[in-house]
């Protein structure tokens, strides 16, 4: 990591974050805003821009959505078999926000995605979404990346028998 | 594991597939992880659209709101700190503008109980040489308890060293958000109060073992 923070950051508007991430080769830059309107404090949105060293480098971003407390808040479809070939929509409801929906978008159309022709591809194709939900009890919530990893460690291979690849 | 077994050693996917979560999506669980894969530069939305707003958030909305915010943060920073020479050209003004980002972007809303050690071990004065081995004994004999729930709201400028709330540094944090943000200055300090006292309670009931 060469570093990361706030280049502009208003509370009340919102700001430009980078992270230059040297482990992963990529710089990230991140516009958040938020947007006045309605009962429930408003609406915001984040714009994540990557841009690794290598233009041919393959990256995965893995955006979680938890719900702490009361309330429900959940995908609005469950897409294909094999994932979202389009944005991803989450609904959810909570005492203090009301009613609202979180979208996670395909992106613009200069986005690209590892192609491939093994047959696991076609399994799980490279350009979908995928989402994956799973119960976390609130107080373990702080710390459900190591959970979700471990829930998730039946496709992530991180055993050193691979490392050749 | 699964997809490794299905396809043998011999015949291993590249590792953007391998790194895959399944495809699992269910709205009756709390927790959702979302993942995307992509080669090159890319770019996506986050964008959460309250139901009592007039419409839901779009890509192109997100747009013209980021341009818009950050012409009024450059503008209002002009007005307000009015940097004089030589330190109004564009490097004092880049780093002006990250310290002031960094103070305001690194508040943090804190909640929740405390594990608090009130053994007061007299180890814990660390006055020995290899204190810290003494300090790690006492430690392992202390038996810390939940207390609170607590709240906190306060800066932490420097998050990857120091991802907790300060008291003595949030003084000097908010003279520059004073010039910023009153109100927002104003909430922190009285949230800091709060912390303050719960400091002292905290010391006077150590002055008090002490002299028992």
């Amino acid at each position: 990591m060469r570093g990361y923070g706030w280049e502009e950051y208003d509370v009340r508007t919102g700001g430009r974050e980078t992270i230059h991430d040297v482990g992963n080769n990529i710089d990230l830059t991140i516009d958040f805003v938020k947007v006045p309107g309605g009962s429930h404090g408003g609406s915001w949105g984040a714009r994540i821009h990557g841009k690794p060293a290598n233009t041919r480098q393959a990256t995965t971003v893995v955006f979680v959505a938890a719900l702490d407390g009361s309330g429900r808040l959940g995908p609005v479809t469950d897409g294909e078999p094999t994932g979202y070939p389009d944005d991803v929509k989450l609904a959810g409801n909570t005492p203090n926000l009301g009613d609202f929906t979180l979208d996670i978008t395909r992106g613009p159309a200069s986005n690209a995605h590892p192609q491939g022709t093994h047959p696991s591809h076609f399994e799980k194709p490279l350009d979908q979404t995928r989402v994956m939900s799973v119960p976390v009890e609130s107080e373990e919530l702080w710390m459900s990346k190591r959970k979700w990893l471990l829930a998730s460690s039946a496709t992530l291979t991180l055993q050193p028998s691979c490392s050749h690849i | 594991m699964e997809t490794l077994k299905k396809y043998g050693q011999a015949n291993v996917p590249a590792a953007p597939q391998l790194y895959t979560i399944p495809q699992a999506p269910n709205k009756d669980t709390n927790v959702h992880v979302i993942q995307k894969t992509f080669r090159g530069e890319f770019e996506f939305d986050v964008l959460f659209s309250s139901g009592s707003a007039m419409e839901p958030l779009t890509s192109s909305d997100l747009r013209s709101h980021i341009d818009n915010m950050s012409a009024s943060f450059s503008e209002r920073f002009k007005q307000i700190f009015a940097p004089l020479p030589p330190f109004n050209s564009a490097k004092y003004t880049k780093f002006a503008k990250s310290m002031l980002s960094n103070l305001a972007g690194g508040i943090g809303y804190f909640h929740g109980d405390e594990l608090v050690d009130r053994s007061y071990a007299p180890e814990y004065a660390e006055d020995d040489e290899g204190f810290w081995e003494v300090t790690a004994e006492a430690r392992a004999r202390a038996s810390p308890q939940l207390e609170g729930p607590h709240e906190l709201f306060a800066s932490t400028p420097s998050r990857p060293f120091f991802p907790r709330g300060f008291l003595w540094d949030e003084g000097f944090h908010l003279l520059p958000v004073m010039e910023w943000d009153l109100d927002l200055a104003y909430v922190r300090r009285r949230l800091l109060a709060a912390h303050a006292d719960r400091q002292t309670a905290n010391h006077t009931e150590l002055v008090q073992s002490d002299g028992r």
